[in-house]
């Protein structure tokens, strides 16, 4: 009789909050997932917007775009740029762990032991503080500038 | 396509949008402080003026359609793994792939040919305002 596969350890979706050690890659990673359903969700939405131009004209375009350039969803429009600006600081980040530019060389397990977060931990905290600063600047251009 | 094919391209167009999206929004969200991109700078990016602008370029419809093309893929194939996560994808993995990859083609279908139209209507909005 053929025994179906499972994994008493698998925690599923549930991992994102309860699975494994918590450092701050860990966090990148949850975020890096948050910020990609949000975009993709607006993504979705944005797609049969900037529709209208083509099949609704000047004057749905013209009256949609001023009902969504209203305050909550000048809100929105900053979300959704942090979360690109974090999505894709940090996928440049995970790219280079995957093609393995940020883990260094194997090497032999001499004490004082070193790992391959000794190499990611200054790669995490530039992409996160670069896409602080794009997200500074997207801020100001959003609320401010106008 | 194997699984590592479509890691392989998720990769890919994950780096094709950092350009594509970037120059996106940088034209778009970041106008005040960058300012490039737009025909009318004085107009918001969004102004039916800068919109029509762009969209009559033929250049910039086929910009919108591939970079429609890698932000669907890259969108669609990342839902895929994050819902084949979940006990309800994990045991239903044919039905996931097939619900993404049909809403992947229809909206890229879609999108296209909006992007397609609306180069004629910029061409004709541009020759009514060009007298």
């Amino acid at each position: 009789m053929p025994q179906k596969k499972t994994d008493d350890r698998r925690l599923g979706i549930k991992g994102w909050a309860l699975g494994g050690r918590w450092g701050f890659e860990r966090y990148m990673y949850t975020v890096h997932r948050i910020t990609g359903i949000g975009l993709v969700v607006y993504f979705l939405l944005h797609i049969l917007v900037t529709s209208t131009r083509a099949f609704g004209g000047q004057h749905v375009w013209e009256s949609l775009m001023g009902t969504l350039s209203s305050g909550v969803f000048k809100i929105g429009e900053f979300l959704v740029f942090a979360g690109f600006a974090i999505h894709g600081l940090n996928g440049i980040r995970l790219i280079l762990i995957e093609l393995g530019f940020a883990t260094g060389k194997a090497i032999e397990p001499e004490y004082p032991y070193q790992t391959s977060v000794d190499k990611q931990r200054p790669i995490a905290i530039v992409a996160a503080a670069a896409a602080a600063v794009i997200i500074l600047f997207g801020g100001y251009n959003i609320f401010l500038a106008h | 396509m194997r699984q590592s094919t479509g890691w392989t391209l998720h990769l890919i167009t994950g780096l094709a949008l950092l350009i594509l999206l970037g120059t996106h929004m940088i034209i778009m969200h970041l106008d005040d402080v960058i300012g490039v991109g737009n025909i009318n700078p004085d107009k918001k990016p969004v102004d039916w003026e800068n919109v029509t602008a762009r969209g009559k370029q033929i250049t910039m419809m086929f910009f919108y359609i591939i970079f429609l093309g890698c932000a669907l893929y890259h969108a669609c194939f990342g839902s895929r793994t994050i819902l084949l996560e979940t006990d309800f994808g994990a045991n239903n993995k044919q039905l996931i792939t097939a619900i993404v990859v049909i809403l992947g083609f229809g909206l890229f279908i879609f999108g296209t040919a909006a992007a397609i139209k609306f180069v004629d209507i910029s061409q004709a909005g541009m020759m009514v305002m060009g007298g």
